[in-house]
């Protein structure tokens, strides 16, 4: 049986800049099929599976896209121009490696004579090492889309980084606990859902299609324990599952809020309470489907989200996962 | 096509009061359409047989509102306060011409002459708050008999032909798309198709959004107007798209990540039918595709536009050449097989 660390290495082993989710849609669908779950694809992209039951129909929803770039011109040295997909700090792009999706390897580097300051998506480009136009061209088209290249590290303490740890945690509980649910009456649906990072455009249409009578959102959360961090917050790492309150684009449904906490409470399950007030998540378009979905979330903290080197504590992870599996199995969530 | 153009161009529809333009497309169809309907915000639902029926229905779309301005107060000494409905550079608005209301009361957008100005003035865009339309009236209640705060206007610029392919007029954003649906609206399709014209793009693609609720698709394809900065001032990529390089075939713009399949087939068919086609170098702008492709359970959307100069200003250039390339690459792909799409 996949642990859900084994499923997390599995997906940040794929490429699925938003837009461009067909690869990680893939690797999911294979572990679903392999755990008997039945799946679909609908026009944006979304793989929606479902696992019966005769019960209330839940929505789970951890979106598969990472940020990523799309090359938008290619000019006569054979530099990549590109823009992001998706909210990229210009601060995270000077001198980091990329991977388009056909494999052709680049780094994102700057224009030197723009300060530092007044650097913009425009002032940055991809080298591909090609030695003109025409050799690029051979490698990278404009409408190719990359993504940064790198692999899930372990540090000491059971922490981990990699570049898409947002979202690759959600869609790993999400997937983990579908696949080993043992009793639940529920009518569960996991839609693994595209483009969230450029507006989450994804999350409206499956929301529509499955509607459902609740959702909870597996995403990743601030953690808001580095030094000197800008803003406020109690999210930590190691502090365990993160039960959303409240994020820039929704309030969570309070019966959810609270029946998370108590599932927490009642199994001894790490959690601390998400507030955030920048980022929003899914939650925001899943609620405000059709007639309303009352929706809430648990998420995990991660340290320098949207860069390369996104870092989390497995312990959290853990907890996300357990805290799902018991609300879903108690069928803790009566609305 | 210059004739059609050039009589869309000059009919008055800021967002919000596209009712002139709905009367002349609703005269215009009305010996081609097989059923015309309108729904309550103001789109125009036009349906067109062809030869067979589509198991999966495909909508083409443009908009018929166009940028303009909203007046909002009225002052003692019978100037116009105002407000731009959707995106306008201020720094273009200075100067022109403007017409208001139904009634199209002419105004000027003035400024303080050159000469009373300060070096400093002269560096920076003088805030909107500093900027008023002129109507010629002395004092508040002449200027009432005219205008009402909450009356509508758009600019007051002529049609021009450009060269030898070129034209310059307000409004080809996106009355060129709405053209090029005429024109096809006019044609024998090979399937049964929903021409939408819609209200309210320019201020957030409202329309769009019950328009795709109501025909509810499963394909989309929008014909707009784009961003050309191919000026001398614009290099490499900061060009965006070109005049005379032909259609520009949709793949991502600040609103949508466009479908990737129908991208490629509408490249396949302009590569075969030896067509010139772009696609835009920055990631900027949006469409009416970005209500359309997350309706309902989503809507494969693709789009092809007319690369278009000084967008959103009194006088867009736009050539000619490109809108008949787009009308080519979107009848072909309105009259593709079932399957074709489908792949």
């Amino acid at each position: 049986m996949l642990s859900i660390k084994d499923i997390l290495k599995k997906l940040c082993a794929t490429a699925s800049p938003s837009g461009f989710e067909s690869e990680t849609a893939k690797v999911i669908a294979e572990m679903a099929e392999d755990a008997g779950l039945s799946h679909s694809t609908d026009a944006l992209g979304n793989l929606i599976i479902h696992r019966p039951g005769v019960g209330r129909r839940v929505l789970l929803d951890a979106h598969m896209d990472t940020i990523g770039f799309l090359a938008t011109f290619i000019d006569e040295k054979g530099f990549v121009r590109f823009d992001a997909l998706g909210g990229i700090s210009v601060c995270e792009l000077h001198n980091i490696p990329v991977k388009f999706l056909n494999g052709t390897r680049g780094v994102i580097s700057y224009e030197q004579k723009t300060e530092l300051k007044d650097r913009k998506m425009s002032s940055m480009f991809i080298d591909i090492g090609a030695k003109d136009e025409k050799t690029a061209r051979e490698a990278v088209l404009p409408g190719d889309a990359a993504y940064f290249d790198g692999e899930l590290r372990e540090l000491s303490g059971g922490r981990i980084f990699a570049p898409y740890l947002d979202n690759r945690i959600g869609c790993a509980v999400a997937l983990h606990t579908i696949m080993n649910l043992k009793k639940c009456d529920y009518d569960v649906y996991a839609v693994f859902s595209v483009q969230e990072e450029v507006g989450c455009r994804g999350a409206k249409t499956a929301a529509y299609a499955v509607e459902a009578d609740f959702s909870i959102v597996l995403d990743v959360t601030d953690s808001c324990d580095t030094p000197c961090f800008d803003g406020y917050g109690e999210t930590g790492m190691g502090g365990g599952a993160a039960i959303k309150i409240m994020d820039a684009a929704a309030i969570a449904h309070p019966s959810i809020i609270s029946a998370l906490v108590d599932t927490a409470e009642k199994n001894d399950i790490a959690y601390q309470r998400d507030v955030i007030t920048a980022g929003g998540t899914d939650t925001g378009n899943i609620q405000l489907s059709r007639a309303g979905v009352p929706t809430g979330g648990i998420s995990v903290p991660v340290r320098y989200i949207h860069s390369p080197c996104e870092t989390a504590d497995m312990s959290d992870i853990e907890a996300a996962a357990k805290l799902l599996r018991c609300a879903l199995e108690t069928q803790s969530i009566i609305l | 096509m210059i004739e059609l153009l050039k009589t869309l161009c000059l009919i008055d529809g800021p967002s919000g009061c596209e009712d002139a333009v709905r009367d002349f497309v609703r005269g215009y169809v009305k010996e081609y359409a097989d059923e015309i309907k309108e729904d309550s915000i103001g789109n125009l639902f036009v349906l067109k047989k062809g030869k067979k029926r589509r198991q999966a229905p495909l909508m083409v779309c443009a908009h018929m509102d166009e940028v303009g301005i909203i007046v909002k107060e009225i002052t003692s000494d019978g100037y116009l306060k105002f407000d731009f409905v959707g995106g306008v550079d201020r720094r273009v608005a200075i100067g022109k011409r403007v017409l208001i209301g139904k009634k199209r009361i002419p105004g000027v957008i003035g400024l303080k002459a050159v000469h009373l100005t300060t070096k400093e003035e002269r560096k920076k865009a003088p805030k909107l708050s500093e900027l008023c339309i002129d109507i010629g009236c002395e004092k508040k209640s002449s200027a009432e008999k005219l205008v009402s705060p909450g009356d509508f206007g758009v600019f007051d610029s002529p049609f021009k032909a450009l060269g030898e392919n070129r034209i310059k007029a307000r409004a080809i954003d996106d009355r060129a798309g709405c053209a090029v649906m005429l024109k096809l609206i006019g044609e024998e399709l090979s399937y049964d198709t929903w021409f939408v014209f819609t209200v309210q793009e320019e201020v957030g693609c409202r329309g769009a959004v019950s328009a795709a609720y109501t025909v509810n698709p499963e394909f989309a394809l929008v014909l707009e107007s784009t961003t050309a900065a191919d000026i001398p001032s614009s290099e490499g990529a900061l060009r965006v798209c070109s005049l005379g390089n032909g259609a520009v075939i949709g793949c991502m713009d600040g609103g949508t990540i466009y479908d990737k399949k129908l991208f490629a087939l509408l490249r396949k068919i302009a590569e075969e039918k030896g067509m010139k086609w772009q696609m835009k170098s920055r990631v900027a702008g949006g469409t009416d595709a970005k209500s359309i492709h997350v309706s309902r359970n989503g809507v494969r959307t693709t789009s092809l536009s007319v690369p278009t100069r000084y967008i959103h200003s009194p006088s867009c250039v736009a050539d000619v050449r490109d809108i008949e390339t787009v009308l080519v690459l979107a009848r072909e792909f309105i009259n593709c097989e079932e399957e074709v799409l489908n792949a």
